[in-house]
C-alpha cells in the first residue's frame, strides 16, 4: 500500500501544474457569454453549458493525455526502471499511475466547474437529455475515466513500440468488431431488448476490464522492454477479449436456443384448424413466439415482434408473419406450411414497407390481406404481385376483417377502446375488379367495441365499451338484428358463435355467473346458470357443448368444465385449467377454432403447462411445460 | 549458494541476435565484481535480466538465492542500483526523490541522502531534470546507498563524469564498502577508476563470458613479454618458444617481438631466457586495461606472424 501511495504522490506532484490549467480552463465559461453578448437567466444557461462540456472534456482530454504520456513513454525509453529498481510491485507502479490521473481528471474538472457552481449556476444535471442520466452521469464520467485511460496506455504502447505486432492488432481490431456486431446482431433489440442489453453492458464492462487487466500485465510482464510490453499487451487484451466474445456468443445462443419448455408468462392463441398452437411469452429474457403442433411436438420459432403474432389460414395448413428487424423495413413476409412435417420457414415475395395494422390469410393461406398507413392490400404469396390496394377511410382506430373468399376482403374500421363515439365502417376490397365498395356503417358509443363474426361473415355479435351492451348485427351492413341485452358496471360478456347458428353469451357479474344462449336471430332461449361470480368460454367440443372455466377470485383456481347448452349443465374437468380457444389468431374476427377441432381441447394448467383432454375418458395429457410463473 | 548475486547459464536473445550467451558467475558476499566488455557486449541487457526488469531468454538470474524476476520487489529492498543513464523523474527534486523513496522502502535514512547530496553540493532544490550529468549520478547513487544496500549495482555510473565526480563517486563507494562491507556489481569501461576496487573480474566478450577471475589471480597471470630473436631466419619472426605462455596478443616489431601472455610464470620465463637466440628478455606487470583490451580487442594473432 505505501509503495502506491508513493507512486500516486509521486504522480500528483509531478502534474499539479494542470490544477492551475484546469482553474483557468474554468474562466471560459465566463468569457463566451460575454463575448457573445448574452445576460441574464441566457447567460447563466449558456455558462452553465459550457461549464459542463469543458469540464467533461478537460476530464477525458486529461485521461487521454495521462494515459499516453504516463506509462509508456516510459517503458519506451526504460525511464520506469527508475521504479523498477525499487521496492514497488508492478501493481504499485500501474495503479499509482492510473489512480493520479483519476484523481487529476475529475479534480481538475471539479475545478473547471467551481466557479459557474460558486457564480450560481443551475444545476448541471438538468442539462442531460435523459432524465435518467441527472442522477447517474457523474458517475458515469468517473467510471469511464479509467478505461480512457487504459486504452491511452494501450494505444501509447502499441505505437510507441514499432511492433509489426501492429498489424495484426489492427486486424484483430477489425475481427473482434465485426464479432462484436455479429454477436449483438444474434439478439436484436425487437426481440431480446434485455437481454441485448445485459450483452452489452456485459461486453463493455469486458473491455474495460481488458484494457485495464493488460494496462497492468503490460507493465508486469514488459517492465523495461517495450516491444516485450506490447506483446503481452496484445496477447492479454485480446485473449480476454475474445474469451468475453466467446462468452457474449454463447449467451446470444442459449438465450436465441430457447425452446418453448423455457417460456415464463406464456399465453397461447390456437389456430381455426388442426394441431398448431401459437405460444407467446418470455424465454430466457427475451419474447419468444413458437408454433408447436401439439399433436407431433415439433416447434419452429418465428422472429417477430411480440405484437405482431403469426396468422394461421383458416384451414390450418400456412402460418405467416412479418419477420422482425431492428430499424426500419423494408419488413420480409415469412410463411411455414404447417401440413408439410419437414417444412422450415421460407420468405415470400412480398415486403411491406413498415409493420402493418392488419395482417390476415385467406382460408386456404394464398393471399394476405394488410393495411398498412390507411392502404388495404391484398397480395398474392407466391407470385409476390398485389393483386388489389385501396385506400380506407379511417380515423386512428381499429382495423379488422376477413377474406370472403380468395378474392374478396370485408374490412372493418372502427374506435379504439376507450376512444370517443364514432362509426363502425365496413367494406368490401375485391381484387377480381379491383375495387374497395362501402357497405355499410353504424354509429358506436364512446368506450369502443368488440367484435366477433361467425365463420361467414353474415353475422356479427358487438359489445359496446363499458354498458357491455351486446348486439347481433349484420355482418355485411352493420344493421341491427337483435339486442342480447345490457350489461352494466362490473359485468363482463363474452359471445361464440355455435356450429348450428346460435350463439352463447357469457356473462359474469359481481352477483353471479351465466351463459345465456340465443338463436339465428338473436331470439333469447336457455339461460345455464354459473355458481361462480366469472365465466369465461372456450371452443366448442360437440354441437352444443362447449368448454368453459368458471371461479371466483384467482384464475388458477378456476374450474374447467363441459357445458351441454341444450341440458344446461355443467361437468368439471379440473382445476387451474384455462381453455386455449378463447379468440383466434389476431385481426381475423371469424378465425376462432373450428367447432370439434383440436383447439377446443387444450388447456393451459396453471398458466404453465399445455394439456390436452380427452373428453370422453375426462383424462388430461400433458403436451408441454413451461417454467413456473415467478411469484 | 548463499551468493548475494549469481548467473546461471543466462542466454538474452533479441530475435536471431543474441546479447549474452550462456552466462555464469557469482558475486560471493563483499566482493567487488567489475563486468568489463565493449559497447554492445551485452552489459546492459545482463544487468536488466539481473535486477529484474527483462525476462531470459534461458537461465536464471538469483539474487538473494531468489529468481530476480520473480523476486524483484523485495530483493530490491537490499538493493541499491545505479543505472547507466540517470532516470529519476526530472521534474522531481533531489529532496522529493529522497521523499518518494522513503515512502517506498521500509527502511530509509533521509538524514544519510541529504549529508551525502551535501557533500556532492547537490542542490536538493532544483529539479533533477536541470541537474548536471555529474550531478545526477550523485543523486542517483545517493539514492542507491539511502537504505542501507546489501548489493549495490553500478551500471556504468563514471560514464560521462569528469574526472571531479569520478573521483567523488569511487571515494564515496570505497567509503560505502570500508563502512559496511557491501558486495559491489558494477559495469565499466573505466577501468583505471575501480582497478583499485574491484576484487574480481569478468569479460564479456560478443555476448559470453571470455573470463571470470580474482584480479589478483589475474593480474599474476598476465605480462608483456618482450625479447629478440635470432632462432628465425628473420630477426623478427617467432617459433614455439611463447607457446607455454599462452599468448593472447603478439606484435613483431623492428627491434624483436612484444606479446602479451596470459599463462605467465617466472619458471617459464627463465627457460626462455635460457633458450638459444632468445635475448634480451623481459616481463612487465600489466594494468587492467591492457588486459582488457588484450582479452577483449579483436586481434589475437601476430601482425606479420610467421608461425
Amino acid at each position: 500500500m505505501s509503495g502506491f501511495v508513493a507512486v500516486f504522490r509521486r504522480e500528483v506532484l509531478i502534474r499539479r501544474l494542470v490544477i492551475v490549467a484546469a482553474a483557468f480552463a474554468g474562466l471560459v465559461p465566463f468569457i463566451v457569454p460575454v463575448a457573445r453578448g448574452l445576460h441574464g437567466d441566457v447567460a447563466a444557461d449558456e455558462r452553465a453549458s459550457i461549464a459542463l462540456i469543458v469540464s467533461i472534456a478537460f476530464a477525458f482530454g486529461m485521461a487521454v493525455g495521462l494515459g499516453g504520456s504516463m506509462a509508456a513513454p516510459a517503458i519506451a525509453s526504460r525511464r520506469i526502471a527508475f521504479d523498477f529498481t525499487r521496492p514497488l510491485s508492478s501493481l504499485d507502479i500501474w495503479l499509482g499511475r492510473a489512480a493520479a490521473a483519476w484523481t487529476l481528471a475529475l479534480v481538475s474538472a471539479a475545478i473547471v466547474l467551481l466557479p459557474t457552481l460558486v457564480a450560481g449556476g443551475r444545476a448541471l444535471g438538468d442539462f442531460a437529455i435523459d432524465p435518467r442520466l441527472q442522477r447517474i452521469w457523474p458517475l458515469v464520467v468517473c467510471g469511464a475515466i479509467l478505461p480512457v485511460y487504459a486504452a491511452a496506455h494501450a494505444l501509447g504502447v502499441v505505437t510507441r513500440s514499432r511492433s509489426p505486432l501492429l498489424a495484426l492488432d489492427l486486424v484483430l481490431g477489425g475481427v473482434a468488431g465485426l464479432a462484436i456486431a455479429g454477436v449483438l446482431g444474434r439478439l436484436p433489440a425487437f426481440l431480446a431488448t434485455t437481454p441485448r442489453w445485459n450483452l452489452a453492458v456485459g461486453l463493455a464492462i469486458a473491455v474495460v476490464v481488458a484494457l485495464v487487466a493488460s494496462g497492468y500485465m503490460s507493465v508486469e510482464r514488459g517492465r523495461t522492454d517495450i516491444r516485450s510490453s506490447h506483446h503481452v499487451l496484445s496477447a492479454s487484451f485480446w485473449s480476454l477479449l475474445g474469451v468475453s466474445i466467446a462468452a457474449a456468443a454463447a449467451y446470444a445462443a442459449w438465450v436465441r436456443g430457447a425452446g418453448p419448455s423455457n417460456l415464463r408468462s406464456f399465453w397461447t392463441t390456437p389456430a381455426p384448424r388442426g394441431s398448431w398452437v401459437e405460444l407467446q411469452g418470455e424465454a430466457r429474457g427475451a419474447t419468444a413466439t413458437f408454433l408447436l403442433d401439439t399433436a407431433t411436438g415439433r416447434t419452429v420459432r418465428p422472429l417477430t415482434r411480440d405484437w405482431m403474432a403469426p396468422t394461421i389460414s383458416l384451414d390450418g395448413r400456412r402460418a405467416a408473419w412479418v419477420q422482425g428487424r431492428d430499424g426500419g423495413g423494408p419488413f420480409e413476409v415469412m410463411t411455414l406450411a404447417l401440413d408439410a412435417p419437414a417444412s422450415v420457414p421460407a420468405a415470400t415475395k412480398v415486403s411491406l414497407r413498415g409493420y402493418p395494422e392488419l395482417f390476415v390469410l385467406s382460408a386456404d393461406g394464398a393471399r394476405l390481406a394488410s393495411v398498412l398507413d390507411g392502404v388495404l392490400s391484398i397480395d398474392d404469396l407466391g407470385s409476390g404481385r398485389t393483386v388489389a390496394s385501396a385506400r380506407i377511410a379511417r380515423d386512428w382506430g381499429q382495423v379488422r376483417g376477413f377474406f370472403l373468399d380468395t378474392d374478396r376482403f370485408r374490412v372493418y374500421v372502427y374506435p379504439a377502446p376507450g376512444g370517443r363515439a364514432g362509426r363502425l365502417e365496413i367494406s368490401e376490397l375485391d381484387a377480381r375488379t379491383k375495387t374497395l365498395s362501402r357497405l355499410g356503417s353504424r354509429e358506436l358509443p364512446a368506450g369502443g367495441v368488440f367484435l366477433m363474426a361467425d365463420r361467414s361473415g353474415e353475422r356479427l355479435v358487438a359489445i359496446e365499451w363499458p354498458t357491455k351492451r351486446a348486439v347481433l348485427l349484420d355482418g355485411r351492413t352493420g344493421s341491427e338484428i337483435a339486442a342480447l341485452g345490457d350489461g352494466g358496471a362490473g359485468v363482463s360478456r363474452w359471445p361464440r358463435f355455435l356450429a348450428d347458428g346460435r350463439i352463447a353469451l357469457s356473462e359474469s357479474s359481481p352477483t353471479g355467473a351465466a351463459i345465456r344462449v340465443f338463436d339465428r336471430q338473436g331470439r333469447a332461449g336457455r339461460v345455464v346458470a354459473v355458481h361462480s361470480r366469472h365465466i369465461i368460454l372456450g371452443g366448442e367440443l360437440a354441437p352444443g357443448r362447449l368448454v368453459a372455466a368458471a371461479g371466483d377470485e384467482g384464475r388458477e383456481k378456476w374450474t374447467a368444465s363441459i357445458v351441454d347448452l341444450d341440458a344446461g349443465s355443467l361437468r368439471p374437468v379440473g382445476e387451474g385449467l384455462m381453455p386455449t380457444a378463447l379468440t383466434g389468431p389476431s385481426y381475423a374476427l371469424n378465425a376462432f377454432p373450428e367447432p370439434g377441432s383440436e383447439a377446443t381441447r387444450l388447456f393451459l394448467r396453471n398458466a404453465y403447462e399445455l394439456v390436452r383432454l380427452d373428453p370422453s375418458a375426462g383424462e388430461l395429457r400433458v403436451i408441454f411445460r413451461g417454467r413456473k410463473p415467478k411469484p | 549458494m548463499n551468493d548475494p548475486m549469481r548467473l546461471e547459464s543466462l542466454t538474452v536473445r533479441y530475435g536471431r541476435q543474441l546479447a549474452c550467451r550462456d552466462v555464469s558467475l557469482a558475486v560471493p558476499q563483499g566482493a567487488v565484481y567489475a563486468l568489463l566488455g565493449r559497447n554492445g557486449a551485452g552489459k546492459s541487457s545482463l544487468v536488466r535480466c539481473l535486477l529484474g526488469q527483462q525476462r531470459a531468454s534461458s537461465g536464471r538470474t538469483l539474487l538473494f538465492g531468489g529468481d530476480a524476476w520473480k523476486t524483484r520487489r523485495r530483493a530490491m529492498e537490499r538493493t541499491g542500483v545505479v543505472p547507466e543513464e540517470p532516470d529519476a523523474p526530472p521534474a522531481m527534486t533531489a529532496r522529493q526523490l529522497s521523499d518518494f523513496c522513503r515512502r517506498a522502502y521500509p527502511r530509509w535514512d533521509a538524514r544519510a541522502v541529504l549529508d551525502r547530496l551535501s557533500r556532492f553540493a547537490v542542490p536538493e532544490g532544483t529539479p533533477f531534470g536541470r541537474l548536471s550529468k555529474g550531478q545526477k549520478g550523485e543523486v542517483m547513487l545517493a539514492l542507491a546507498l539511502g537504505h542501507s544496500p546489501e548489493l549495490l549495482v553500478l551500471d556504468d555510473p563514471t560514464l560521462g563524469l569528469d574526472v571531479v565526480a569520478r573521483r567523488a563517486l569511487c571515494e564515496e563507494i570505497v567509503g560505502e564498502l570500508a563502512d559496511r562491507g557491501t558486495t559491489v556489481f558494477l559495469t565499466t569501461h573505466d577501468l583505471a577508476a575501480f582497478e583499485g576496487i574491484a576484487t574480481r573480474v569478468g569479460i564479456l566478450k560478443e555476448g559470453r563470458l571470455a573470463l571470470d577471475e580474482d584480479l589478483e589471480v589475474l593480474r599474476s597471470r598476465f605480462r608483456r613479454i618482450r625479447y629478440t630473436n635470432h632462432l628465425t631466419e628473420t630477426r623478427t619472426a617467432f617459433g614455439t618458444e611463447l607457446d607455454e605462455f599462452h599468448a593472447e596478443r603478439v606484435q613483431v616489431r623492428g627491434w624483436g617481438i612484444d606479446a602479451i601472455v596470459s599463462n605467465f610464470d617466472e619458471a617459464a620465463l627463465e627457460r626462455l631466457r635460457a633458450t638459444d637466440g632468445v635475448e634480451n628478455v623481459q616481463a612487465e606487470a600489466m594494468p587492467l586495461e591492457e588486459i582488457f583490451l588484450a582479452v577483449a580487442g579483436e586481434d589475437k594473432t601476430a601482425e606479420g606472424a610467421a608461425a
